[in-house]
């Protein structure tokens, strides 16, 4: 798994390409909740669309990265949902709980 | 149950990857739809992650193996390995709320597959998932054999 912060004083994307599994999700959720809690951005923004797969240890950190954002009134957006991990959060009953858009684009523009 | 298929990997998730791509190939090889497949490949990878986060308890020196078959109307994963007993079948699993961090790996498990059974056989832990087909199966490809992952 690859990870790419672009970063800036109002946002952050974090671009993610590969699996996230039990074995990559510890150094996602290290990059998530650092933008949230040390950098003390306020909108974040997870583009997935190079991601095939995510287990529940990356559901978790989604989850955590979410809870942190509301804690601190941020926004915590998902974009580029592809169908394996879009049926994961369906599946955990979290596909209504997240921001979803379809495009980076569309998250800066809402 | 003798698998079709047999993976044996250590107990390092670095290679959950590669035991994904072996029930990922192996469904395609009996024509499992890519939608049901997307799933049951999401159960066996809980199955194995518990494995390594509870059974073996982080330790990456030890093996889980993983086999996988099908007859019939019936696809089967059963995985073995050798750590502390953990029996999934033990746990509540309520449905996941969006507050709790962990608890998704078995629910998810449960949601998937039709049957779930664990045993203590000797000093293994064996938890074979089901899942009943719509349709008979193809028989796996001849020639699928055993792999070795390590």
């Amino acid at each position: 798994m690859d990870i790419n912060v672009k970063r800036d004083a109002a946002r952050s994307i974090v671009e993610v390409a590969g699996d996230i599994d039990l074995y990559s999700s510890p150094a996602f959720r290290e990059t998530v909740l650092d933008l949230l809690k040390k950098r003390g951005q306020k909108n974040v923004i997870v583009n997935l669309s190079n991601v095939d797969y995510i287990d529940s240890s990356g559901v978790a950190s989604l989850v955590e990265g979410l809870q942190e954002a509301r804690k601190r009134s941020a926004r915590f957006m998902l974009v580029g949902l592809k169908e394996g991990p879009r049926r994961v959060l369906e599946l955990t009953l979290l596909l209504n709980v997240f921001e979803i858009h379809s495009t980076e684009e569309d998250a800066l523009q809402s | 149950m003798p698998g079709e298929v047999e993976i044996t990997i250590a107990s390092h998730p670095r290679w959950l990857r590669l035991a994904r791509s072996v029930v990922q190939d192996f469904c395609v090889a009996v024509d499992i739809a890519d939608r049901q497949t997307q799933s049951i490949v999401t159960a066996v990878d809980e199955a194995l992650s518990n494995v390594m986060k509870h059974a073996y308890g982080g330790d990456h020196s030890r093996f889980v193996s993983l086999s996988c078959g099908v007859h019939d109307k019936e696809l089967e994963f059963e995985i073995r390995d050798q750590g502390f007993p953990f029996n999934p079948l033990d746990r509540d699993v309520p449905p996941p709320n969006e507050l709790r961090s962990g608890g998704r790996g078995l629910y998810l498990i449960r949601t998937i597959m039709d049957r779930v059974e664990y045993r203590r056989d000797g000093g293994s832990n064996c938890i074979r998932l089901s899942k009943t087909l719509d349709a008979p199966a193809r028989p796996a490809q001849r020639g699928a054999g055993k792999t070795n992952g390590h």
